[in-house]
């Protein structure tokens, strides 16, 4: 059938992408850190890294609204909005990261983790309501969203970890990052074979396309490279002095994949629903036409 | 109750834009938006080719998934099912158009023309409060209220009608209660094979196509 095909939703731009990418990635450390049981040196540090992620994410974001000056409003639907939700988590994870900041309580470090969980989550959601857009109303982009966030976290305390210590010799490193790393790249793995497998089954084709363009980059270079590359270090006897260095690399592949990762599903695989009808109107002797979807692989 | 629904009989749709241009005029739309707009579709292969009209905008659904997305409340339904839209409240994030699966929403977000400068026309329907929000049909909801109060009926007196429906040349729109079983509406649903679009989304569209005589 020709007609108005989907075609890609143009109204969350680069500025919503990037409170994904920045909110997402910033979540995702204050949760490792915590997974981490703060068995790292300069916490703060890490978590003042989050904070300025997340705000920086939010402050773009705040920038594509029509109306930034009554962002006020946001907080008026919790009930079912995940985005009032998110603004919510925003809150407390602020407020939680600030108590942090100054009281370097551990305690006041888990409620930031937790805050920063809810935070991922409700962000994750809000992608996961748009019943218009095909790629993301999927149940599996959720589970992708959160896993990538995670391992980008866990990316992040890895690679502040050893920018750190760079400076200060004798400084920590979460001693649990790189397993981190390891478990949430391959959950993410896991994560985009579904996603992928769940839009292969019925999908307009721009998404189909775009998801076989950038498949082979995404579970090569963005999945099995780094796990190789941690897998190595750690198990590769006579070359602990390359370590930190396939660490690092290893951090940086798992990060900037689920940075691309988001631009990729937001801008450039967020078709909308597009049009059909089931049957075409029983008009004179032509008869009836039962129709698919236009511009979909399947019905 | 009352529960508001169109009826779009396709058989009848020819495709004129009538409606769209009703709608632009009724409610002072800029370029680029119609809350009203008639798909051109074409089916089948040459020489089996078929080709259908398809009025499309709002759906009004039983379960909209605008309200549940709005972070506001802009977005509420009423309980005679219409989906309103309240633009001072609105901070036009546009997640609303982004879950509404029949891109029904629009976000202006500054004054556009049709030949550069405003017309007069644009001028007189010029609405500030309508730039930077979300903004979509309501089934012209002022004149259902306004004319019930009136003690007119919406589907059946033209001035407590949507204007689309009013501007119909073919009657192929229909507006009505589809909880009267005396309505126009419910007797075409009733008498008539029938689909809702995008079903399958579980939305419960308050739009009903006519594609075929009989139930």
């Amino acid at each position: 059938m020709n007609g108005p095909n989907p075609n890609q939703q143009t109204n969350w731009d680069w500025r919503a992408a990037s409170n994904f990418i920045f909110g997402g990635a910033g979540s995702g450390l204050v949760v490792c850190l915590v997974f981490a049981a703060l068995g790292v040196s300069y916490p703060w540090l890490y978590l003042l890294v989050s904070l300025a992620l997340v705000g920086t994410g939010l402050a773009l974001v705040w920038t594509e609204l029509g109306r930034p000056f009554r962002f006020a409003n946001v907080l008026r639907h919790p009930k079912t909005s995940w985005m009032s939700r998110e603004a919510y988590a925003a809150i407390f994870l602020m407020a939680f990261g600030l108590l942090s900041l100054l009281s370097g309580h551990p305690l006041a470090y888990f409620a930031a983790g937790i805050s920063g969980f809810a935070f991922l989550y409700c962000q994750t959601r809000m992608l996961n309501a748009c019943m218009g857009i095909p790629a993301w109303r999927v149940q599996t982009s959720v589970l992708l969203f959160v896993s990538t966030g995670l391992a980008e976290g866990a990316s992040l305390l890895l690679i502040i970890g050893y920018l750190i210590r760079s400076v200060d010799q004798g400084a920590t490193i979460g001693p649990i990052a790189y397993v981190l790393v390891l478990a949430f790249v391959a959950l993410r793995w896991v994560a985009w074979v579904s996603y992928r497998n769940s839009l292969l089954a019925s999908a307009p084709t721009l998404v189909i396309d775009g998801l076989n363009r950038f498949n082979g980059m995404v579970q090569v270079l963005g999945h099995i490279v780094p796990l190789i590359l941690i897998i190595a270090a750690i198990t590769v006897p006579g070359i602990s002095a390359l370590q930190p260095v396939m660490f690092v690399l290893a951090a940086l592949i798992a990060l900037s994949t689920g940075w691309f990762i988001k631009f990729f599903v937001v801008l450039l695989i967020g078709s909308n629903q597009g049009y059909a009808i089931p049957v075409t109107p029983e008009r004179g002797p032509a008869g009836i036409v039962f129709c698919d979807k236009p511009g979909w692989t399947q019905k | 109750m009352t529960r508001w629904a169109m009826v779009v009989d396709l058989r009848r749709c020819v495709g004129c834009q009538t409606c769209t241009a009703a709608c632009k005029l009724s409610n002072g739309t800029t370029v680029d938006v119609q809350w009203r707009k008639v798909l051109d579709m074409e089916t089948g292969e040459f020489p089996d080719v078929r080709r259908s009209f398809v009025p499309v905008g709002c759906m009004h659904c039983e379960d909209p998934p605008c309200v549940e997305v709005c972070p506001t409340t802009a977005t509420r339904k009423r309980d005679d099912g219409i989906v309103t839209m309240d633009y001072d409240v609105c901070i036009g994030c546009a997640h609303c158009v982004l879950a509404c699966p029949y891109q029904a929403r629009y976000k202006v977000t500054k004054p556009k023309y049709g030949y550069g400068e405003a017309s007069q026309h644009e001028v007189e329907n010029f609405d500030p409060a309508k730039i930077g929000v979300a903004q979509k049909c309501t089934f012209c909801v002022d004149r259902i209220d306004d004319g019930r109060k009136k003690g007119l009926i919406p589907g059946v007196d033209p001035e407590a009608t949507p204007a689309c429906v009013n501007s119909c040349i073919s009657d192929a729109l229909s507006f009505g209660d589809l909880d009267d079983p005396d309505s126009k509406v419910s007797k075409l649903v009733e008498s008539s094979k029938t689909f809702r679009m995008h079903e399958e989304l579980g939305t419960g569209p308050g739009v009903y196509y006519i594609w075929g005589a009989g139930s």
